[in-house]
């Protein structure tokens, strides 16, 4: 069974997130910003990490460069609000595989995963 | 300037709840207001940094914010905590915020969002100190959701605010106070 770290400030989200993913099979690790992602990824080794960017004390985007620093492997989607292209592309330069963009349908979130995991 | 904002934040705050609720809001009239404001029970405060400056807060009772959490999250609208009910409040001022983000960029106006910010209480005072509000109250099954954007190009030299209120006017037909 594949580990995802769903990393979100709001605990509404992170409930959701958690729920469409455990739903289809996957266990699930939480992180409330970017900071306890780096620390809760390195101690726990999850299969994917889901970000977003938004976040206090380190948002995603720094969190995903800490991260593939020390993990060029590391597999990351965005989950963000924040959708413009300027924003994509640097979550992308930063290293994430894709974006989705909120409001997400859960089918949305299935298949970003799905195809990253099986890449 | 605030004219502007019209159209992103109306447009995403109807793909938004369209999406997330499944039914559109009905608007009321938008006016122009000054820069004080007693918002409602539950304001959520979203900061926007960049091109466009500012804050945008968002209007309404507990009981709507409850309501809208509860159907998210396919759960007794009674039977939640405080604090999930506010992350929820607060996840839908970010998306509504986000989406506008994304059309203002598509205008030219960069812009980058703060996390949400809870403010609690009736008769609570807030004031966006000089900059105007743009006033767009929306109408959905859970009661009404009143968005208030106060927003600046960084840039902008003190608009008038008759000239403001005229482009209104003319665009929208929107009562003013």
């Amino acid at each position: 069974m594949s580990r995802i770290l769903v990393v979100d400030d709001a605990a509404f989200m992170r409930m959701r997130l958690a729920g469409i993913l455990q739903e289809n099979g996957y266990q699930v690790l939480e992180a409330a910003n970017g900071q306890e992602a780096v620390d809760r990824y390195f101690a726990e080794q999850p299969d994917l990490v889901l970000m977003d960017i938004t976040m206090p004390v380190m948002d995603g985007i720094t969190a995903i460069e800490n991260i593939r620093s020390r993990d060029p492997d590391a597999r990351v989607i965005v989950c963000s609000a924040m959708g413009q292209q300027s924003m994509v592309i640097r979550a992308v330069k930063a290293g994430a595989k894709d974006f989705i963009v909120k409001p997400f349908q859960p089918e949305r979130v299935m298949e970003a995963v799905g195809k990253v995991l099986a890449g | 300037m605030q004219v502007d904002f019209i159209n992103p934040f109306v447009g995403a705050a109807v793909h938004v709840l369209e999406a997330e609720l499944g039914e559109t809001p009905v608007r009321g009239q938008i006016r122009l207001e000054g820069s004080r404001v007693t918002p409602g029970e539950m304001t959520v405060a979203v900061g926007v940094t960049g091109e466009v400056e500012g804050i945008v807060l968002y209007g309404m009772s507990e009981s709507t914010a409850r309501r809208i959490v509860a159907h998210l999250l396919q759960r007794n609208p009674w039977g939640m905590d405080e604090q999930l009910v506010e992350s929820g409040a607060g996840e839908l001022a970010n998306m509504i915020t986000g989406t506008a983000g994304i059309t203002l960029e598509s205008k030219g106006y960069r812009c980058d969002i703060t996390p949400p910010s809870i403010l609690i209480g009736r008769g609570v005072m807030i004031s966006t100190v000089e900059v105007q509000r743009l006033v767009i109250p929306l109408k959905i099954s859970h009661g009404e959701l009143v968005i208030h954007v106060a927003l600046r190009k960084r840039s902008d030299e003190k608009q008038g605010g008759n000239q403001v209120l005229a482009d209104l006017a003319d665009r929208f037909g929107a009562q003013m106070h």
